[in-house]
């Protein structure tokens, strides 16, 4: 074991690697922080590249840009209030209102610290239980994760806040919009009312873009919303040893639930994050501080976003089935390279899977550095005057919403939900659970009829399956939480005044 | 619109939506799609349908009787309407004319009209500069540096 080790070590400590490396989260980094362009948009525009390459090289160029995207996004939300990318959007929830009030440095801080944290766990996860992780994975049919899309559905209770009626009508709307377009089983094509652009669906980017970014310009020139007081602050800022003693055990579960999830054929990161938000907020003793600038809720979802990086790749290796669109795209690269992903890899290739373990870990010691020189030039903007940002905002977000199909109905579309994010904001609608819809609506539907295809429309199916049943037993415990947590302070509260 | 008729409203308007969209789904387009084991291709947005209108009908209920809840937006100075609408038709604009003139011609356009809508005429100097600099800066970042596709103008192949 220990020559593999060295072997990969000596494979990895090559000139053409590490500029490989280097590159690769520079650009996966820039790439994720436009709104909009997300991971596969920026392993694509490397690809071509990567087929001239070594394996080795291609593998950590590809690494770079897959960590240095997820973890760019994460600066778009909280700066600016529009995900970078679908992972980053649970970032949102309360990393712009931190930097909202002047702690911008101390957001992004928490955000890239906690990636770092998320992305290492990941590895050792990888490192550790890939064979077993991916054996477990393979028990995951469409009727277990139809019960883990269900679960994940309920995030939407913990971020709906006051409302939770209005939160889920946000929700079930967002899984509405999922339904435009073709039928994910059929290929048939709905509710596109004689509009053929239509016919490919409302994009998830420009809807997210428009939702957040552009809602946001509007709610800022309505309202002339005062700005913090005091100049922001700029640069990046790691909190003290203190506030993150307290964090640890966010830390530790966000990175727990982003590597299982992520090694969830099918799944993603978006859905890990709010996983994991909503876990922390569950749980969490600062709880109603949440969307409000909590730390903990940065920690969370940034943690568990960048988990799912090592995660996706459990599947990808260990069996060739890839995790999620972004490692489909590598798959792809390391069948064209040669390299053949499956069980025989562990058993024939182990100095490369060690090189590619550890280009990894460099990967995400890079993306920390990087990510906190690149804080000091992205927080100066925020120094900008406010209505330079704003239309700063509005050209960006147009950019990624076009780049991600190069279809200029995407900008209509960005616009057209920017006004729908206006109007549910000015009525008291939360957007995060209008987000979940979106993120979860087509994995929903798919795992459903895919069940209820298989079982030959026999409900009952869905509570035969163990798997399924725990996870339902535990939507179910979720969903009573809240009523018996509030009985049970209830009659805490009354044996004290006795 | 009084508060308390708020949430009658939206939810009205949910009712609707769903309503409308469930009526599109009784076309006969639909009927002969793929129905397998009895689960066609409406079947799900029926379902997702059926929960809006749900909780659509339980919002107009609750606002009837007890008025608007929920986390109404922060209250800030008083909204400018004209404003807010100059806003939004200048987006609408420029969305028009991205594809029609090219991004950095559109950007021309659209940056010193939202700029001085939003008070930045009061620094000329500035203004002139964000607007000419900015939509070429983004152009050359995005489409050279990061070689992603814009919408390019009919008259000019570099803008």
């Amino acid at each position: 074991m220990m020559e593999d080790f060295a072997a990969g070590l000596a494979m990895i400590l090559s000139l053409s690697v590490i500029v490989a490396m280097a590159a690769g989260t520079a650009v996966g980094i820039l790439v994720g922080v436009l709104p909009g362009l997300g991971t596969v948009v920026a392993l694509t525009m490397v690809l071509p590249f990567t087929f001239a390459m070594e394996p080795l090289v291609s593998i950590a160029l590809l690494l770079g840009v897959y960590c240095g995207s997820v973890y760019g996004g994460s600066v778009t939300a909280i700066l600016i209030n529009a995900p970078g990318t679908p992972q980053s959007a649970a970032t949102m929830l309360d990393g712009h209102p931190l930097a909202r009030r002047g702690h911008a440095d101390l957001a992004l801080g928490y955000a890239t610290v906690a990636s770092l944290f998320g992305g290492l766990f990941s590895i050792v996860v990888l490192v550790l239980l890939a064979p077993q992780l991916a054996a477990f994975a393979l028990r995951f049919g469409p009727i277990e994760v139809f019960a883990l899309t269900l679960f994940s559905l309920t995030c939407i209770a913990s971020v709906s806040r006051e409302s939770m009626i209005k939160g889920l009508l946000a929700g079930a709307l967002g899984i509405a919009l999922t339904t435009v377009g073709p039928d994910p089983m059929t290929g048939d094509i709905r509710f596109n009312f004689g509009l053929h652009q239509l016919s490919a669906g409302i994009g998830l980017i420009p809807t997210l873009v428009g939702l957040f970014a552009l809602s946001e310009v509007l709610m800022r020139v309505a309202d002339r919303r005062p700005s913090p007081p005091g100049d922001p602050k700029v640069g990046f800022r790691i909190a003290p040893w203190v506030k993150w003693r307290g964090l640890l055990v966010t830390l530790l579960r966000g990175s727990t639930i982003g590597s299982f999830i992520g090694a969830l054929p099918g799944t993603g990161a978006g859905t890990a994050a709010f996983v994991s938000y909503s876990e922390a907020r569950r749980t969490s003793r600062r709880r109603e501080n949440f969307g409000n600038g909590e730390p903990e809720g940065v920690v969370a979802a940034e943690s568990a976003n960048n988990a799912v990086t090592g995660g996706a790749l459990i599947p990808t290796l260990a069996l060739g089935i890839p995790g999620d669109p972004a490692t489909a795209v590598m798959l792809s690269t390391l069948i064209v390279q040669g390299v053949v992903p499956g069980p025989n890899l562990f058993a024939e290739q182990m100095p490369l899977l060690y090189a590619i373990f550890l280009s990894l870990v460099v990967v995400n010691v890079m993306m920390f550095a990087m990510g906190a020189l690149g804080s000091q030039l992205f927080t100066r903007a925020l120094r900008a005057p406010e209505p330079v940002i704003l239309v700063g905002i509005v050209v960006l977000s147009m950019v990624g919403s076009y780049a991600v199909r190069n279809n200029a109905f995407d900008l209509a579309i960005t616009v057209g939900a920017g006004l729908l994010g206006y109007a549910l904001r000015r009525n008291g609608f939360p957007l995060p659970p209008l987000a979940i819809g979106m993120v979860l609506g087509p994995l929903i539907e798919t795992s459903l009829r895919q069940s209820l295809l298989i079982s030959r429309g026999d409900i009952l199916v869905l509570g035969r399956h163990p798997i399924a049943l725990v996870l339902f037993s535990l939507v179910a415990i979720f969903l009573l939480w809240p009523v018996l947590r509030g009985r049970v302070t209830r009659g805490k509260q009354a044996r004290s005044c006795r | 619109m009084p508060g308390r008729f708020r949430d009658v409203a939206v939810g009205c308007a949910f009712l609707g939506g769903a309503a409308l969209l469930w009526f599109e789904t009784t076309r006969e387009h639909y009927a002969a799609t793929g129905a397998r084991a009895g689960f066609n291709t409406i079947f799900f947005p029926r379902l997702v349908l059926a929960t809006i209108a749900c909780l659509a009908l339980v919002l107009i209920v609750r606002g009837i009787l007890s008025g608007p809840r929920g986390a109404l937006p922060p209250a800030g100075a008083p909204a400018s309407a004209w404003r807010l609408l100059g806003i939004v038709l200048a987006m609408v604009l420029y969305v028009a004319a991205i594809p029609a003139l090219g991004f950095t011609i559109a950007g021309w356009l659209f940056v010193p009209v939202m700029l001085g809508m939003l008070g930045f005429f009061a620094r000329p100097l500035a203004c002139v500069a964000v607007s000419l600099a900015f939509p070429p800066a983004v152009w050359v970042f995005v489409r050279d540096l990061l070689n992603i596709q814009l919408p390019i103008s009919p008259w000019f192949n570099i803008l």
